[in-house]
C-alpha cells in the first residue's frame, strides 16, 4: 500500500511516517502545498494524509485538485480545526475522514484502514485474524465459525484492536475512540477496562486464545 | 443625588443668602434716601416760612407757628444748641391719643433785630409706612423670583442634560459580549455633551477591538497548541512500542500520554467556549428537550455502565425550543454528567422536565467552593483534579447566550440545577 503524507509539521511528519512504516506501508511525505500538488500529479497512492494549513496553500485546495483530476485516492483531513464548517467543507471535496488535531496514531491507522477496506473490498467486507473473523457487513463476529455476541461497543473496540494488530494501543485512545468527546476523565478508563474484560472473557469462552494483552498499564495490544 | 435635586438644593440654600444681602443693602440705601428726602423738604418748609416771614416785615408772636409744622421762638441767650442737623422727635396728638413720630430740623435766624429759632417738622409716620410697603411688596416679588428661578432651572436642566440622560442609558443597555454596535448622537448641540459621546463611543469601539482579539486570541492560541499536541502524543505513542519498554518507562510515558489527554481536553473545552462566545454556532432547529435527554443519559448509560447512579426520571415529550441542537446537546450532557460525577457512592439523580424547564438533582455533600463561584471557569473541587473545571462554565455560557434562565440550590443533601428554557 502507497501513503502520501503531507504535512508541513516534520516532527508529526516523522511520527506519521514511522509509524505507518511499521503497518508496512510505502510512505512518501510532503511538506508544502506545492510539493503535494507535485506528488499527487505524478504519482498514484493507495490513501492521502493530508493536513489543512500548509505553506503555499490549503490543504482543501489540493483536494479539490485531486478530485478534479478523477483520482481515487482515499484521503484523511488532519487538522489542528475543529470546527464543523471545515469538516463539512473538507468532506463535501472528496475527503473520505476527517480526524482533528490531536490524534491518536492508533485513531489514524483504524480510519485509514477503515477507508482502505472500503475501497479495495468488493462485496466481503471482513477482517480475517488467525480463526477470528469480523464481518462487517453483518456486524457479527465469529471465532472458528462460532458466533460471539459483542455489544456495539464491544464490537466497536474489537474492531479498532485489529485494526491496530500487533501495536501498542494506549488506553487514551480507547477510551477516545469508544467515548468521543466524553472521554475525559479518569472515569472513562473505568469503562475501557470493563470492555475489555468483557471481551476478553467472551472470546476465552468460545475458547479464543487470550490475545488482548496489556502493556505495564499503558494500554493493550492485540495479537493474534 | 440626583443633578437636578443637587442643584436645586445649591439654589434654595444660596439664592436665599444672596437675596437677604440685597434686601439688606436695599434698606440702607432706601433709608438714606428717606432722610434725604425729610432733609429737603425740612429746609424747603424752612425756606418757605422764612421768606414768609421776610415779606412781612413784622414782628413775630412768640410761639407762633403750626403743630406739625413749625414753630418760631425767640432766643435771647446763645445756646450751645446743634443746629441745621435733623433729629427724631414726636408729638402728642390728643385726637389720636398718642405720639407720633416726627423729623424736625432747627436753624437760627435774624428778624428786625432779634434772634429767633426756627423748627420744621415733618411726619415720619408715612415714610416708615412706605418703607413697609416697599419691603413687602420687594419680599412678594422676591418669593416668587426664587421659585421662578428654580422652577426654571429645573425645566432647563431636563432639556438640558436630555443628551446626557440619553448617553447613559445607551452605555447602560450596551453589552459588549452582545457584538452589538453602540451608536451615540455627535450633534446633540452641546460641545460638552458631543465631547462626552465621542470620547465615550471611542473608549466603547477600543474596547471592543480588545475584546475581539482577545477572543480570538483564545481560539487561536487553542488552534496552535493542537498541533504541539499532536507531535507529543504521537512520540509518546511511538515510545510506547519501543522494543526495550520497561516498567519505569512505560509508567513515565503514561503520565505524558495522560497529561497529554487532560490538556487536549482542555483545549478542546476552551475552544468550545471560546466558539460559543464568538456565537458561531449559527443554525438553528426545533428540538425536542426529552429527546436529547434519553440519548445523553443512554450514552452514559453505556459510558458509566454499572458505576452510574440510580436516575429518576419525569420527562414531557412536548417541551421543545429553537437552538442548535450540538450546544444543547452539550448543555444537558455537561448537566447530567456533572450530576453523576459529583455524585456520592449509591447515591441517585432525579430528572425533571416540565413546560421547558428542566431541573436536576443530586446526592451529595455540599460545595467546598461559594455557590457563586460554581458556574465560573476553573473553579473545580480541588478533590477531582481530572475535571476540566469548565463543565458549568461552558452551561453558563450557553445559558446566557440564548438568556435560560440558569439557577443553583442546595438544600437537604441534595443539589439542584434549574434551567428555565
Amino acid at each position: 500500500m502507497k501513503l502520501l503524507i503531507i504535512e508541513d509539521e516534520l516532527s508529526l511528519l516523522k511520527s506519521i511516517t514511522d509509524f505507518f512504516q511499521k503497518e508496512l506501508f510505502i510512505c512518501e511525505t510532503a511538506t508544502t502545498y506545492n510539493e503535494g500538488l507535485e506528488k499527487i500529479n505524478l504519482y498514484d497512492y493507495d490513501c492521502i494524509i493530508l493536513d489543512i494549513n500548509l505553506p503555499g496553500g490549503s490543504g482543501l485546495k489540493l483536494l479539490e485538485n485531486l478530485r478534479n483530476k478523477k483520482k481515487q485516492e482515499g484521503v484523511v483531513i488532519i487538522s489542528a480545526k475543529n470546527s464543523v464548517d471545515d469538516k463539512i467543507a473538507g468532506l463535501e471535496l472528496g475527503a473520505d475522514d476527517y480526524l482533528t488535531k490531536p490524534f491518536h496514531l492508533s485513531e489514524l491507522n483504524a480510519r485509514v484502514k477503515a477507508l482502505l477496506r472500503r475501497k479495495y473490498s468488493e462485496g466481503t467486507n471482513q477482517i480475517k485474524c488467525d480463526d477470528l473473523l469480523i464481518d462487517l457487513s453483518s456486524k457479527s463476529v465469529s471465532f472458528k465459525n462460532i458466533p460471539l455476541h459483542l455489544t456495539k461497543n464491544e464490537y466497536q473496540l474489537l474492531i479498532f484492536m485489529a485494526a491496530n494488530k500487533q501495536r501498542v494501543i494506549s488506553k487514551q485512545a480507547i477510551a477516545e475512540h469508544l467515548l468521543g468527546d466524553q472521554a475525559d476523565n479518569v472515569d472513562s478508563y473505568h469503562s475501557v477496562y470493563a470492555h475489555i474484560k468483557n471481551i476478553k472473557k467472551k472470546l476465552k469462552d468460545v475458547d479464543c486464545p487470550d490475545c488482548i494483552k496489556a502493556v505495564y498499564g499503558l494500554g493493550y495490544k492485540f495479537e493474534m | 443625588m440626583k443633578l437636578q435635586k443637587k442643584n436645586t438644593q445649591f439654589l434654595l440654600i444660596y439664592l436665599p443668602i444672596i437675596l437677604i444681602i440685597c434686601s439688606f443693602i436695599f434698606y440702607i440705601l432706601l433709608s438714606l434716601q428717606i432722610n434725604h428726602l425729610h432733609d429737603k423738604l425740612l429746609l424747603l418748609k424752612q425756606e418757605n416760612i422764612l421768606k414768609l416771614l421776610d415779606e412781612h416785615k413784622r414782628e413775630i408772636e412768640l410761639h407762633s407757628g403750626a403743630k406739625g409744622e413749625y414753630t418760631v421762638t425767640e432766643i435771647n441767650t446763645p445756646t450751645s444748641k446743634k443746629y441745621n442737623v435733623i433729629t427724631d422727635t414726636s408729638i402728642f396728638y390728643a385726637s389720636q391719643n398718642k405720639f407720633l413720630p416726627f423729623k424736625m430740623l432747627t436753624e437760627r435766624f435774624r428778624h428786625l433785630g432779634k434772634d429767633y429759632e426756627i423748627t420744621t417738622y415733618s411726619s415720619s409716620i408715612e415714610t416708615t409706612h412706605l418703607m413697609v410697603a416697599v419691603f413687602s411688596i420687594h419680599g412678594l416679588i422676591y418669593i416668587i423670583m426664587l421659585f421662578s428661578i428654580v422652577i426654571i432651572n429645573r425645566k432647563v436642566s431636563e432639556e438640558l442634560w436630555q443628551p446626557f440622560y440619553e448617553t447613559i442609558d445607551k452605555l447602560n443597555t450596551y453589552d459588549i459580549s452582545m457584538n452589538s454596535s453602540l451608536n451615540l448622537n455627535h450633534e446633540t448641540g452641546v460641545t460638552e455633551f458631543d465631547e462626552l459621546n465621542r470620547v465615550a463611543q471611542q473608549l466603547v469601539t477600543k474596547d471592543q477591538l480588545a475584546y475581539q482579539s482577545q477572543k480570538q486570541f483564545v481560539e487561536n492560541a487553542s488552534h496552535e497548541i493542537q498541533t504541539p499536541l499532536a507531535i507529543i502524543r504521537s512520540k509518546a505513542e511511538l515510545l510506547m512500542e519501543q522494543p526495550d519498554l520497561n516498567e519505569k518507562t512505560a509508567e513515565l510515558i503514561n503520565d505524558i500520554a495522560e497529561a497529554t489527554t487532560r490538556l487536549s481536553i482542555l483545549n478542546k473545552t476552551l475552544l468550545l467556549l471560546a466558539k460559543i462566545e464568538n456565537n458561531q454556532f449559527l443554525d438553528q432547529k426545533k428540538i425536542y428537550l426529552s429527546e436529547v435527554i434519553e440519548t445523553s443519559l443512554t450514552n452514559f448509560q453505556q459510558s458509566f455502565d454499572d458505576r452510574l447512579p440510580q436516575i429518576k426520571k419525569d420527562l414531557d415529550n412536548s417541551s421543545y425550543i429553537t437552538a442548535n441542537l450540538s450546544l444543547i446537546e452539550i448543555l444537558l450532557n455537561n448537566l447530567i454528567k456533572n450530576a453523576i460525577i459529583h455524585n456520592e457512592p449509591f447515591g441517585n439523580i432525579n430528572i425533571a422536565l416540565k413546560h421547558n424547564n428542566f431541573i436536576i438533582e443530586n446526592t451529595g455533600p455540599a460545595l467546598t467552593i461559594s455557590e457563586e463561584l460554581l458556574f465560573e471557569r476553573f473553579r473545580k473541587d480541588s478533590n477531582k483534579p481530572n475535571q476540566t473545571g469548565l463543565g458549568l462554565a461552558i452551561v453558563k455560557q450557553i445559558c446566557t447566550l440564548y438568556d435560560y434562565k440558569l439557577s443553583y440550590t442546595y438544600k437537604d443533601h441534595i443539589h439542584r440545577l434549574q434551567v428555565n428554557f
